[in-house]
């Protein structure tokens, strides 16, 4: 049997549209459109939630996945998913990047070989997890739809940990989990003492106190003064200025923090601070407490720094379209 | 407490460097004078910028130098959560309404003063 595997990223124009299911999204009941806080690509504690699905992916005895992300339009998915049918593949894992689940995929397979039903779809008690098994004959079906949508999906209902991680609440649970050992992820840095991981290439001053469990990612600086923790990440790339206290809390990738300021029970990415307390969404850059910190200072930053992100590790072996790749095939 | 002892100030949504520089002399000026209470109000203001910051930190500053109770009113959680990041919520009382701000002062009396002056600031 010759087993494909698709994994799906959201675009961020449709993280809360089309990934978050309408209960669970937050965001998506206001009714002003806001810009997506956690992208599905946005490390978590350091790591990739692409490089976890693709170890999950590599039990299956899979070499390779294909990468696709939802800006395409659903007819060239449609295309490529047909091509990979012609090209032999009997049953297609089809994995939306949307949630963090510990689940064993070869017993997804197994319960979908045993039920005989085209098209399978892993749930936990709150809905879908964005988990599919495909027969070659749902392929053309499922792409026009969800496939929890779909009537004749057969329903695999997994009761283990899960964390939808591009809701703001969840990935800060997630995360919570994460430092305190009771999920599977683990901050990739080194534990420094008891509850602290702080990664080979972080600049933490002197001064800073930092209160377990926190982890400090990759080339991420850290300023005299700072408090950091307890429950917090600060991700890869970041710069937290003097005095900042950030407890409770996540720093996404590339964001800038201003000195002096506190930030508790939020998620901030770049210049937007959502407070998960109130469940408020804020723009910090006309106040000049927050901004993204440019590409351009980050790359001239990794220049002088290792490369230690888990992403890098799957480079795309061939991209099929021009520009920004948007269909390419990684190789495990 | 009577309607002469609180003072409220209403930020406007929009304003020119000449009404920023206006309502900083008028800000300055209400801690000089004799009222008790003097409330800024942020309920117009859609999101809070660096010159507003500034100004309730001068503004705390100089009440610190008398016995004024000076009081900001966010006026949406957006607000609040920018001034709570911006570590003034812990220098200065904040609420997101005048009716919240009520519930914490003397309820009755102050609410009627304090709904009468908010009237007159947006006059």
């Amino acid at each position: 049997m010759q087993l494909g595997a698709v994994v799906v990223v959201p675009s961020d124009a449709g993280l809360t549209q089309n990934f978050v299911p309408s209960s669970l999204a937050v965001t998506a009941t206001r009714s002003k459109p806001r810009p997506a806080i956690c992208s599905p690509r946005a490390s978590i504690l350091g790591n990739d939630a692409l490089s976890f699905w693709a170890d999950r992916v590599r039990t299956l005895g899979i070499k390779d996945f294909w990468l696709a992300r939802t800006s395409q339009d659903s007819q060239a998915l449609h295309a490529r998913f047909l091509e990979l049918t012609k090209q032999g593949v009997e049953k297609l894992l089809l994995i939306k990047l949307q949630s963090y689940a510990e689940m064993d995929l070869m017993d997804l397979l197994r319960f979908h070989c045993a039920n005989r039903s085209p098209l399978t779809d892993a749930k936990d008690k709150r809905g879908s997890l964005g988990v599919s098994l495909l027969d070659r004959s749902a392929v053309s079906d499922c792409i026009e739809s969800d496939a929890s949508d779909k009537p004749c999906a057969a329903q695999y209902h997994f009761d283990g940990y899960t964390k939808r991680f591009l809701l703001s609440q969840e990935r800060q649970d997630l995360i919570r989990d994460g430092l305190a050992g009771i999920c599977a992820i683990k901050p990739r840095g080194k534990l420094i003492r008891d509850g602290v991981w702080i990664a080979d290439d972080a600049k933490v001053d002197e001064s800073v106190r930092i209160v377990g469990p926190a982890f400090i990612g990759p080339r991420s600086v850290i300023r005299s003064g700072a408090t950091i923790g307890p429950f917090t990440s600060v991700e890869p790339d970041c710069v937290i200025d003097g005095g900042t206290t950030i407890t409770k809390s996540s720093v996404l990738p590339g964001t800038y923090l201003a000195p002096g300021i506190l930030v508790e029970e939020s998620v901030v990415s770049g210049k937007y601070l959502e407070d998960l307390r109130w469940g408020v969404h804020v723009d910090l850059a006309p106040a000049r407490l927050a901004r993204r910190i440019s590409a351009r200072s980050r790359w001239a930053h990794k220049l002088r720094s290792t490369p230690s992100e888990v992403s890098q590790d799957y480079v795309p072996s061939h991209s099929t379209s021009g520009g920004a790749p948007s269909w390419v095939r990684v190789n495990l | 407490m009577n309607a002469e002892a609180v003072q409220v100030l209403k930020v406007p949504a929009k304003r020119t460097l000449l009404q920023r520089r206006t309502l900083r002399r008028k800000l300055l000026q209400s801690l000089q004078s004799s009222h008790r209470q003097l409330f800024i109000d942020f309920s117009d203001r859609e999101s809070l910028d660096a010159d507003d910051l500034e100004l309730v930190l001068e503004c705390a500053e100089a009440a610190a130098g008398h016995d004024i109770e000076f009081t900001i009113i966010s006026g949406s959680a957006p607000n609040r959560v920018v001034l709570e990041v911006a570590r003034i919520a812990s220098v200065v009382p904040v609420f997101q309404s005048f009716e919240e701000a009520s519930l914490r002062f003397r309820p009755s009396k102050t609410t009627q003063a304090l709904q009468a002056e908010s009237r007159r600031g947006t006059q």
